[in-house]
């Protein structure tokens, strides 16, 4: 009696769900793509579907549990995207959590498919965070940077100094923050000028000195993860 | 926050995160200068990702692949979290641990951005909620004072509407989101009206216009269409037309050209029953110029270079 009571109210609170998604949906769609009303529209309307109680679960006997939830993140990630992207295309004599569920074991088939090209792994959460693997690549290109601020073949990092200021040059900054791994808020205070300006020297000198620092190191700065 | 009783429920994002977030984080986080920056990396590249997955789903164009945050040598000099939307400029993305009341933004970060958005990370760093955003730099910024997600898009808003259309561009074959083929925006039997000029010209494109509240359910479609028969120069037609499903434009609703001078050049304004107003015009390339669109008190500009 009590559980079917709970179903009842579960069942109400739901379909009111639905019908505030489903007037969500019309709302989008009247809105030009881009429009801060369709914007809007979408950011609450992608709000009720994280937190719907109907969303689907494909395969889910297919999997060991801690598994099936990454999987399925994946998968629910891609159809939040396709639904804000697509969401022309829904058709609203249909109930909204149906379209999104249709997609969502689309996406969920690409993301098994992409899984199995891919290694396996266990993600990490915040307390087991760890990167005291050592990593030698890494380790190599570290001493090769090291090295060339160092040398620095064409004296180009030490030429570069804060207006005014000849001892400050871009390769004593690079060498205490790289090497030395201090802070800018030190290293300003040690300096005797004000944050803003060292970083400000810093970022540009760096960006206008980047086709140098590539050109001697090449090899060992590939570019970071692609998608 | 309550407020009088009522629960006021702040709008904000939230993003799974699985393989594809925590694997690129991973890679990122490789290129630590020393061991305590990498766990700082990561989190940083995971709250990224979740404002990327949010900018598309509010369907900006990012460019992240190119930005300093994926940049190796960035990355070991500076800490930065950046994230590129195209033609827009560059929006941090910090990330907040649970139980931090701070949005903590370092001086290495405190020039060339249009914003810092504040992104909670959930402890099984398997959730991201993007909270709101600053638009300005603090080192530390109480995260009650974030402004909210609707500011944001009202806020991006105004920024792609300052930021002009690059009409040469688009003879190169580029176009900006937003502009669509016409097909896209009339009817067939709009299509075969606007079509009948329609020879020499290059690229034609069109974006929605809404009024706003004037004009609440009226859209319309504005239409851009290129001829560039010299090195020089570029032939310009300006056209206004009902969106499709609506037959004729509202009396009184008017397109204005205006120089970059700010000079009103050239005016149309719709009488009973048009179906379409148009203007057309040349430019020399590295002009400026503005269309306006106006209807009583509602107007909406757009930019252009040529």
């Amino acid at each position: 009696m009590v559980n079917q009571l709970v179903r009842g109210v579960q069942q109400g609170t739901s379909t009111t769900i639905e019908r505030q998604m489903q007037r969500l949906a019309i709302e989008a769609q009247k809105h030009p793509a881009l429009s801060p009303q369709r914007q809007i529209t979408l950011n609450k309307l992608v709000r009720e579907v994280m937190r719907s109680e109907c969303i689907a679960r494909p395969q889910i006997n297919s999997w060991p549990p801690n598994i099936y939830e990454d999987l399925h993140n994946e998968a629910l990630q891609r159809t939040l995207v396709e639904i804000c992207q697509k969401i022309d295309s829904y058709h609203p004599e249909y109930p909204f959590m149906s379209w999104v569920n249709y997609l969502l074991k689309y996406r969920f088939l690409n993301v098994v498919r992409d899984r199995y090209s891919s290694k396996t792994v266990n993600l990490p959460c915040l307390e087991n965070l760890d990167f005291s693997t050592p990593d030698s690549e890494m380790d190599d290109e570290i001493a090769m940077l090291r090295d060339f601020l160092q040398a620095d073949p064409e004296n180009l990092l030490k030429d570069e100094s804060l207006r005014g200021r000849p001892d400050i040059t871009f390769q004593y900054l690079a060498w205490e923050r790289f090497v030395e791994d201090k802070t800018w808020e030190v290293l300003a205070a040690e300096l005797g000028i004000s944050l803003q300006t060292l970083c400000s020297f810093f970022n540009r000198k760096l960006r206008k000195l980047m086709p140098y620092f590539q050109k001697y190191l090449q090899d060992s700065l590939p570019n970071a993860a692609g998608d | 926050m309550k407020i009088a009783n009522q629960t006021v429920e702040r709008l904000t994002f939230t993003v799974p995160l699985s393989f594809k977030a925590h694997a690129i984080a991973s890679d990122c986080a490789r290129h630590k200068t020393h061991p305590h920056k990498a766990k700082k990396i990561y989190l940083q590249t995971l709250a990224i990702y979740a404002v990327n997955v949010y900018l598309s789903c509010m369907g900006f164009e990012t460019e992240w692949e190119i930005s300093d945050s994926r940049n190796p040598l960035m990355l070991k000099f500076m800490d930065v979290a950046d994230l590129d939307i195209k033609n827009l400029g560059k929006l941090e993305c910090r990330p907040i641990l649970e139980d931090t009341e701070i949005l903590q933004i370092p001086p290495d970060v405190w020039e060339d951005r249009i914003g810092y958005m504040a992104v909670e990370l959930d402890s099984s760093l398997k959730q991201a909620t993007i909270l709101g955003f600053a638009r300005k730099p603090a080192p530390e910024i109480p995260l009650t004072q974030l402004k909210s997600l609707e500011e944001f898009i009202q806020y991006m808003s105004h920024l792609r509407q300052a930021t002009p259309v690059n009409l040469r561009h688009w003879l190169e074959g580029i176009v900006e989101a937003g502009w669509r083929g016409i097909e896209e925006l009339l009817s067939p039997e709009q299509l075969d009206l606007a079509l009948e000029y329609r020879e020499a010209i290059e690229i034609t494109r069109g974006r929605q216009i809404n009024l706003g509240m004037q004009l609440a359910d009226k859209s319309f479609a504005l239409i851009v269409s290129l001829t560039s028969e010299t090195e020089t120069e570029v032939d310009i037609r300006v056209e206004l037309h009902p969106m499709k499903g609506e037959s004729k434009l509202p009396p009184g609703l008017q397109l204005i050209i205006i120089h970059e001078s700010g000079e009103e050049l050239f005016y149309a304004e719709a009488r009973k029953a048009d179906d379409l107003i148009q203007l057309e015009f040349s430019a020399e390339f590295g002009e400026c110029f503005s269309v306006a669109i106006t209807f009583g008190e509602a107007r909406v500009t757009q930019d252009f270079q040529v």
